[in-house]
């Protein structure tokens, strides 16, 4: 993280901890506990790489959480041989197309020396977001 | 390259695999429907009792493969966005629909009319599909099949997949065909099931003699052709695997090894288990890096992926529902690491092999997680030793031959020295 906002980028929202902040509602209070937990899991978590979509679009809830932080790019950052991460990855690398929303993408592994390659690939996005997004 | 040694069966099930690609290719002028499903967990007789064709995105990833396509059609996926790192079945998936969608045979596979995305603990199928939806646009219908984390299948698993055959997946497939569910007809293709699963246990539990008359892997691979895809609860899936024991009782009777594809095997010198699914790309190559050392594979889990009859496991038509549900719970990649151990062990000890060989395939996480632990394990309990060796399915990139071929070298020089030190004085 520190990689990336020394390349110029101010990281307005995140995928990280996810099971921290999972579900998007609260647990129903009332009824069979067990079906409100169930409820909760399969409606109201959060849309990532480990849960199956099953309806709607692929990639909404990036492209809402980019309009939302009025972010002006995304930075895929996946663990190599992450399957469902980097599975999922063209599916919203093309919901960020259709929304006009610029990207960048690389896997990092427990190899502390690419954090330059890192480092000079984030910023180029920068850049080329500065340079040429419209305003 | 000398020509490729065939008996009837082969050529029986390479008939059944370009009658079934035609009528795909002639699916639409014909009005039948397709669906794309998953090896593991396929409910094969359940679409066939709708008259539904099915299609299996791993056979032509492995067919691809096989025919030297797959590398042009990895590039092709890696080039729209997909990782180096990820399932290369994929990969040479979306390769081969980007590139037109042409099959094994040279014809046009049709658009699916459903993606039914059996879930057999193997996580990638369920972003594979989700891949093929933004392709195809068409529905997807998911059977969940609970994980045999517990190491037993219990009567809440089953209920719970019979619970959705009957409340999603019966009913996406009737509103598909605008035909009602037939029982009876599923009860009759299941007893065919049953038929053709005796006969196939049968030719896998061959190689229990000396010598073995079988390649229970490379061979393998070619007898679970038929019941693995779309031949399982068909008559010519009976009649396929009725010729195949014919066959192999034929070759026992006579003391002969496996038929290769250069010809008959020579003398039987070591008997291996092996874990892993092979790989594809240089599939003949593989198996003569084994067979002109006079190593047979006696018993492999890859045979097992479609389902597990080993143990016991049939179709049974009197519980239709039921015995679908079971089987899906059953098959190899649902099962925990510890029951995968316990089946390991099984084979080496009751095929009498000399030790277990992992073909650790790189971008099979459903597979490879794991393997070395259930390397040293087997080698603890059985007291025999443990091989191990790299590649991939279908991205030629990972297969070194001049590295596996030495590594396979140096682990049968293991057996030889473990016997020279365990023989009697």
């Amino acid at each position: 993280l520190r990689t990336l906002e020394r390349a110029g980028c101010d990281l307005v929202d995140d995928d990280l901890v996810l099971g921290t902040r999972w579900l998007r509602a609260d647990v129903a209070e009332t009824g069979d506990p067990i079906e409100a937990l169930s409820i909760a899991f399969l409606e109201h978590s959060v849309a990532t790489a480990v849960r199956y979509i099953g309806d709607g679009d692929k990639g909404a809830d990036l492209v809402d959480s980019v309009r939302r932080t009025g972010a002006e790019g995304v930075i895929f950052a996946a663990a190599s041989f992450c399957d469902p991460a980097l599975l999922d990855q063209p599916m919203l690398q093309a919901a960020l197309d259709r929304a006009g929303i610029p990207y960048t993408s690389f896997k990092y592994s427990e190899d502390t020396g690419q954090f330059q390659t890192i480092r000079e690939q984030a910023g180029t996005f920068s850049d080329s977001i500065k340079l040429w997004s419209e305003p | 390259m000398t020509e490729v040694q065939k008996e009837p069966s082969m050529l029986r099930q390479k008939d059944m695999i370009a009658g079934h690609y035609s009528r795909l290719s002639h699916a639409r002028e014909n009005n039948d429907k397709v669906v794309y499903t998953f090896v593991p967990g396929n409910l094969t007789e359940l679409l066939l009792s709708f008259d539904i064709l099915p299609v299996l995105p791993e056979i032509n990833a492995l067919q691809s493969g096989m025919r030297k396509k797959s590398a042009e059609y990895i590039a092709k996926a890696e080039k729209l966005g997909h990782s180096e790192d990820v399932c290369t079945y994929v990969k040479c998936d979306i390769g081969m629909l980007e590139s037109g969608n042409i099959g094994p045979t040279g014809e046009r596979l049709p658009d699916p009319d459903l993606l039914l995305l059996s879930y057999t603990g193997c996580f990638t199928f369920m972003k594979w599909f989700e891949l093929l939806r933004e392709k195809y646009h068409c529905p997807v219908t998911m059977l969940h099949v609970p994980y045999q984390g517990g190491g037993r299948v219990t009567d809440a698993m089953v209920e719970y997949v019979v619970e959705q055959l009957r409340s999603q997946v019966i009913p996406a497939l009737e509103k598909m065909t605008g035909r009602k569910y037939d029982e009876a007809r599923l009860q009759g293709l299941l007893e065919l099931s049953r038929q053709a699963e005796d006969d196939l246990v049968w030719v896998l539990e061959s190689a229990k003699h000396r010598p073995s008359p079988i390649d229970a892997y490379f061979g393998g691979v070619y007898y679970i052709g038929p019941i693995f895809t779309s031949f399982r609860g068909t008559e010519d899936g009976v009649a396929y695997y009725r010729e195949l024991r014919g066959e192999v009782a034929e070759r026992l009777r006579c003391g002969m090894g496996p038929l290769t594809p250069d010809g008959a095997m020579g003398p039987e010198r070591y008997r291996l288990v092996v874990e892993g699914p092979p790989n594809w790309t240089s599939f003949r190559e593989f198996w003569r890096m084994f067979s002109e050392e006079g190593a047979v594979v006696v018993a492999s889990s890859y045979t097992k992926v479609g389902g597990l009859y080993d143990d016991g496991f049939r179709h049974d038509p009197e519980h239709p529902l039921e015995t679908l549900a079971r089987y899906c719970l059953g098959c190899y990649t649902n099962l925990s690491l510890p029951q995968r151990i316990a089946l390991l062990e099984r084979y080496v000890r009751e095929y009498e092999a000399d030790g277990l060989l992992i073909n650790s395939v790189k971008s099979c996480n459903s597979f490879s997680a794991g393997q070395l632990v259930i390397l040293r394990e087997i080698e603890t309990r059985t007291g025999r030793p443990g091989g191990f060796i790299e590649s991939d399915l279908v991205d030629p990139r990972y297969f070194s031959a001049a590295n596996i071929k030495n590594r396979i070298e140096s682990y049968l020089q293991m057996i030889e020295q473990r016997r020279r030190t365990e023989a009697p004085a």
